[in-house]
């Protein structure tokens, strides 16, 4: 099969399109930008592609709550495409705000949407209500996530965060622990033991157990708190000078993505 | 139907709440316990669509809880509703109307605001000081005393005034002025209404406030255009001396465009281009501190999109100038907002704008200096890229559609251009407040996203973008050359009930003006669509006989004014220069204990980490990044400059940087000008940069002229283009504030330091030859490269902590310097510089433990036998001297050979300060001790 579609979504006060595009281009896949309004008017299409794209930015001003209108949007306008997209086993990368946007319409943790709101996660305010801009460390988890490379799991890896709602709320952290036991839990922050942690600022946002990325039980829908997208170069690492940074994870994972929906 | 009101509340943990209990505990309330939730009042839907909308839209079933019933208790004090004032831009509405719409509900008007609990325990003092100081801004909010009764706000618009100009004496004519707040002085008055006399009518209102804006030193720069009269004879006006000799180098550095547009543009690669602008936002950041900051950084990126036939910004940076804010509260003036207040306020702004735009913040500063506790400055710039073909200005023909886009029109910040140009006093704060905008960052990101598209299918003649005084200056500019029709009556509009003079002069955020053949009209509109903006038809470009400005406002006239006289209606007098020396007695500092010496140095305002506010910046948003502010072992030590590479997949790189101390600019401008140009450039040099290739930005802020102000303007301008001729780095772009004065009560004056900042950008080819700050092995050898003036140290960090007192400032010889940068280019481009960092404030002391922070290793520093106290060595602040670390002492000498250099000691693994001078051994240092010393001011500003 030749290189696998992608759509990339733009949306008002989405801003990280561009670069995810970029590095969906750079591992071998075609990027689409689209925007929802092409979608509303059906001069775009989701079934044209095999990668669903929600990229970081604030959308629609994260007004209300984070991601809360863009998933209202997708959950009240598009759920019937979203549902077969995902039924078809096509893969969908939410990234920090596309996250929020993908928790907000239900998609994840529950892999599709349904008619009852039935929510049972969130991504609210992290723990020091600001804004937080820094690279960290992750542990890649033995998950069911079909679009993160195998071989990775239990490795640890770099990845910059920037956001002000990436903490994981839940009624009870039963449902956290529930997800973790079901291999939805993808990406944990780690601190300089290597251990999961929720301390600032190894963990910016103090999340329970560390957690920063999850994914369906089928495994093709990713949610994740930090950027892959701004780590698909050596030059991009801050101590690249140092030598760090030189098989960045952003590359290995949008290749692996890419190489996932080839097959198809 | 009436308004539904729903409150949403957290039911777990409530970050907001945990927020303003810290903030409030730095203000001296301590143990605030406080509870926070939202409220939403709904106009126009029924009961159960106010219950789906609490349930669907408003509220999170995990973690909320909603109410949807009226307040009763609005006697509770302990209970307090914060809202935006009406017409104030509360962009949440949208958002809130859309999402009903998903849902299938139509309101008629929604708006959104913040409720907070107070314990009972909390005293009504602290309560009191708690919503005035953190909860509640009133120039732009308001404490709810009851429920509102609609929340439509219409009034009744379309009149007009007439001012009977004619027939006044020179008292009215300056009495109307003040009335209208233009801002006029009485030989301008005179001019208009000359003209009138030869019109043989009288003007109306939008005529008077249409020039009260045109006129206004913020859009003419009345003083830099003015010819300058000095002890010497006549010299030409700054602008003209920047202008000619930036002239000279534009071919060589590959300028394709400047001084005639919203920012200057260099060529790039590929058949791109970079532009690139700065600008003050000083009299609305007084007033409201996030506001100001966050509409500053909105209309200095307009300027960027705004440039040629569109631009994408790339970066966004935030210079601040502020008095320290551990300043004696007892010193700052009435009804002026703290250091602290303004500091935080305005990241919180620069933040809240650059974030969601997706523009990564990752250039800035803050300085401090007592004479900023009246009026404090703010700079924010930005640099964007292009296609080389759409660098230049476009010009409207004959026929071609004025095409509004971007945001509607309300009533916010008018005034803006005549207020920025006024000096701040006591009634500051209450007279202007209208002069405030709120900005709306996505609005802003939507109206570039659709400019850029209009843009790459060639459907864009011309552009600008609303800034201050919004159309007029928009429309008026753009028709200056062929003349201009429009009718306000077009305009969207926020809501009803503005005056035609007020839609003209209004500073609502995020719009702009094009010019759009007739023939692309439909597609640029419905492009502006598919990105939920707005693209509306005003009126025509081009008049019938003279250049004419003509507005309506349906079928009444609004405005009619030949081009001829608005340009050259007024005229630039000749300004008296004449600076005077500050009166300083000399005096040596006291020598205290040398860690009290490096800590003190360490922990001052200008040296200190600035690491928490770049935290909250978005700097690598774009992923463009190739240089993070703070880089190193833990990340937390400093980098020069911003290195990005803006095409991505390419390794062409854009490096940026800046340079300024108000403290020796407003001592000595000449040799502080020439400081702030090296500081600049050793920023840029010492990362990669090549310094011959360079372009340079020029932002000056001053307090309000004065012979002595006029005289720091000519020499530090002098300084300046001494500068830029020794290294052919043409000015591109730049701009005056000229306004920092504040007016005590009493009469008395607080004159801001005179500030000259220097920006410099250019290119280089790979990205891989570029070095930070941080040391990267134990056991290489560290040089100190340049020539220090160890006569100088006036407005050094280490006299001013110490005691010492001194006007001379460092003495830079700029052709030594010159050398320095090359053999410095070359070597770095040679791969042998393992890490490079300028001196500036604190001198070498400062360069060499940051170097050391990145490193998280130590050194052993000697700096040999020499009669000169270690001192004056290690707290020198000469800019245009670098730390660099090499493998050996072989290597520096066969990189840097005559140039004057001096191999000061090696680092190492135990992580400690151990200095030297032949025989006399200072105390060793703890890193850890030096570390903490410099991070803690700014920790416990942004705790």
């Amino acid at each position: 099969m030749s290189a696998p579609k992608g759509l990339v979504l733009n949306a008002p006060g989405i801003n990280c399109n561009l670069e995810t595009g970029h590095a969906l281009e750079q591992a071998g896949g075609v990027a689409d930008q689209v925007h929802i309004s092409q979608l509303r008017d059906g001069s775009a299409h989701l079934d044209d592609y095999q990668i669903l794209l929600l990229s970081g930015g604030f959308s629609y001003g994260d007004d209300i709550a984070s991601g809360r209108i863009l998933g209202l949007e997708l959950r009240t306008q598009f759920a019937e495409d979203l549902n077969r997209f995902v039924e078809a086993g096509k893969a969908v990368v939410g990234i920090c705000n596309g996250y929020q946007v993908l928790v907000e319409s239900g998609l994840l943790p529950d892999g599709k949407i349904s008619e009852e709101r039935g929510k049972r996660l969130s991504l609210v305010s992290n723990e020091d209500n600001t804004f937080e801009c820094r690279w960290n460390k992750l542990v890649v988890e033995d998950s069911r996530s079909l679009l993160v490379p195998e071989d990775l799991a239990g490795e640890v890896i770099e990845l910059p965060s920037a956001h002000q709602e990436g903490q994981h709320a839940t009624r009870s952290t039963e449902v956290l622990d529930e997800l973790a036991e079901k291999r939805q839990v993808v990406f944990r922050f780690i601190g300089a033991d290597g251990q999961p942690t929720t301390e600032y600022p190894e963990n910016p946002n103090g999340s329970y157990g560390g957690i920063t990325g999850t994914c369906d039980e089928s495994g093709v829908i990713l949610g994740m708190m930090p950027h892959p997208e701004r780590a698909v170069r050596r030059t991009q690492h801050p101590n690249w000078r140092r030598g760090e940074g030189s098989n960045p994870f952003g590359a290995l994972l949008f290749k692996n993505i890419v190489k996932y929906a080839k097959e198809l | 139907m009436g308004i539904h009101e729903i409150r949403v509340s957290p039911e777990f943990s409530d970050p907001h709440a945990h927020g303003i209990e810290r903030q409030a505990a730095q203000h001296g309330v301590d143990d605030l316990d406080i509870q926070t939730g939202r409220v939403f009042y709904i106009e126009g839907v029924t009961d159960e669509e106010a219950i789906t909308l609490a349930e669907g839209l408003l509220s999170d079933p995990v973690t909320e809880s909603y109410t949807v019933q009226q307040r009763e208790d609005w006697n509770n004090a302990n209970r307090i509703e914060v809202s935006p004032l009406p017409g104030v831009t509360n962009p949440e509405m949208a958002s809130i109307t859309y999402g009903a719409k998903l849902l299938g509900i139509s309101p008629t008007a929604v708006e959104s605001g913040t409720e907070y609990l107070f314990d009972d325990g909390v005293s009504r003092s602290a309560r009191g000081s708690v919503v005035s100081t953190l909860l509640v801004n009133k120039t732009v909010e308001q404490v709810r005393s009851q429920a509102p009764e609609t929340l439509i706000i219409e009034g009744a618009g379309g009149m007009i005034e007439t001012l009977p100009i004619r027939g006044m004496d020179e008292v009215q004519l300056i009495e109307l002025s003040k009335r209208r707040k233009v801002a006029l002085n009485v030989r301008e008055m005179g001019s208009i209404k000359q003209k009138a006399d030869a019109m043989r009518r009288d003007i109306r209102d939008a005529e008077l406030e249409y020039l009260g804006a045109a006129w206004s030193e913020h859009c003419c720069h009345k003083t830099t255009n003015a010819p300058i009269e000095t002890a010497v004879g006549t010299k030409d006006s700054i602008f003209q001396r920047i202008k000619d000799r930036s002239i000279l180098y534009f071919e060589k550095r590959q300028v394709l465009s400047a001084f005639g547009d919203n920012s200057g543009v260099v060529r790039f690669y590929d058949g791109t281009a970079i532009n690139i602008k700065l600008e003050t936002h000083n009299s609305p950041r007084m007033v409201e501190p996030r506001g100001g900051a966050a509409t500053g950084t909105g209309g200095v990126l307009r300027d960027i999109n705004e440039t040629g036939l569109g631009a994408r910004p790339i970066n966004s940076m935030h210079m601040d100038f502020t008095a320290a804010p551990d300043i004696n509260p007892s010193l700052i003036p009435p009804n002026t907002l703290t250091p602290t207040q303004l500091l935080t306020g305005s990241v919180r702004g620069v933040g809240g704008y650059g974030n969601p735009m997706g523009i990564p913040t990752n250039n800035g500063s803050f300085h401090t200096h007592p004479d900023y506790r009246g009026k404090a400055s703010i700079l924010v710039g930005s640099m964007g890229i292009m296609q080389e073909k759409d660098a230049q200005k476009g010009s409207p023909l004959h026929g071609d559609l004025v095409v509004a886009v971007g945001g509607r029109t309300g009533l916010d910040g008018i005034h803006g251009a005549t207020f920025s140009s006024e000096s701040a006093d006591s009634t500051t704060a209450t007279v202007h407040s209208g002069a405030v905008q709120i900005g709306d960052p996505i609005a802003e990101k939507k109206m570039f996203d659709a400019v850029m598209e209009a843009s790459e299918k060639g459907l864009i003649r011309a552009m600008t973008d609303c800034g201050a005084a919004g159309f007029a200056s928009a429309i008026g500019e753009l028709g200056e050359d062929i003349g201009v029709s429009v009718d306000l009556a077009l305009a969207p509009l926020k809501y009803s009930g503005l005056q035609p003079w007020e839609i003209f002069l209004s500073e609502s955020q995020e719009r702009g003006v094009l010019a759009v053949a007739p023939e692309h009209a439909l597609e640029v509109q419905a492009i502006f669509a598919k990105h939920s903006s707005e693209a509306t038809v005003l009126g025509v470009f081009g008049s019938n006989g003279e250049p004419t400005l003509d507005v309506r406002y349906g079928d009444q006239q609004v405005i009619e004014l030949d081009y001829e006289f608005i340009k050259n209606g007024r005229i630039n007098e000749p300004l008296y220069a004449e600076w005077t020396p500050p009166d300083v007695t000399e005096r040596l500092p006291v020598v205290t204990e040398w860690e009290e010496l490096l800590t003190a140095t360490l922990s001052d305002w200008n040296v200190c980490s600035k690491e928490p506010i770049v935290r909250r910046y978005d700097h690598e948003v774009q992923g463009s990044s190739a240089m993070t502010p703070y880089a190193g072992v833990n990340g937390d030590a400093p980098n020069n400059a911003a290195v990005m590479t803006p095409i991505l997949g390419k390794p062409y790189a854009i490096i940026q940087a800046h340079g300024c101390n108000p403290r020796l600019t407003e001592l000595d401008p000449s040799r502080g000008s020439t400081w702030s140009y090296v500081e600049a450039m050793s920023n840029y040099v010492a990362v990669g940069g090549n310094p011959d290739d360079a372009v340079i930005v020029n932002n000056y802020i001053s307090a309000t002229p004065t012979d002595r102000v006029m005289g720091a303007l000519d020499m530090s301008v002098d300084a300046l283009t001494t500068c830029v001729a020794e290294f052919e780095s043409p000015i591109i772009s730049g701009k005056d504030s000229l306004s920092s004065t504040y007016k005590n009560p009493d009469g008395t004056l607080i004159e801001s330091p005179y500030n000259l900042i220097v920006t410099v950008a250019g290119k280089i080819p790979d990205v891989e030859e570029t070095v930070s700050t941080d040391i990267k092995k134990p056991g290489s050898t560290l040089v100190l490269i340049g020539q220090q003036d160890l006569e100088s140290f006036g407005g050094s960090v280490y006299y001013d902590n110490f005691d010492g007192d001194s006007a001379h400032v460092p003495n830079i010889d700029i052709q030594s310097f010159h050398r320095t940068s090359t053999a410095l280019h070359k070597a770095i481009q040679s791969g042998k510089v393992l890490a490079a960092h300028d001196v500036s404030e604190g001198g070498v002391a400062v360069t060499i433990s940051e170097m050391l922070f990145g490193g998280d290793c130590g050194a052993e520093l000697d700096f040999g036998d020499s009669d000169t106290p270690i001192e004056n060595i290690f707290f020198n602040e000469t800019a245009g001297c670098f730390v660099i670390e090499v493998d050996d002492e072989e290597t520096a000498a066969e990189l840097f050979g005559s140039i004057p250099h001096q191999v000061i000691g090696k680092t190492k693994e135990a992580r400690r300060l151990d200095v030297s001078q032949g025989d006399i051994t200072m105390p060793p240092v703890d890193l850890d001790t030096l570390k903490s010393a410099w991070k803690r001011p700014l920790q416990e500003v942004f705790a």
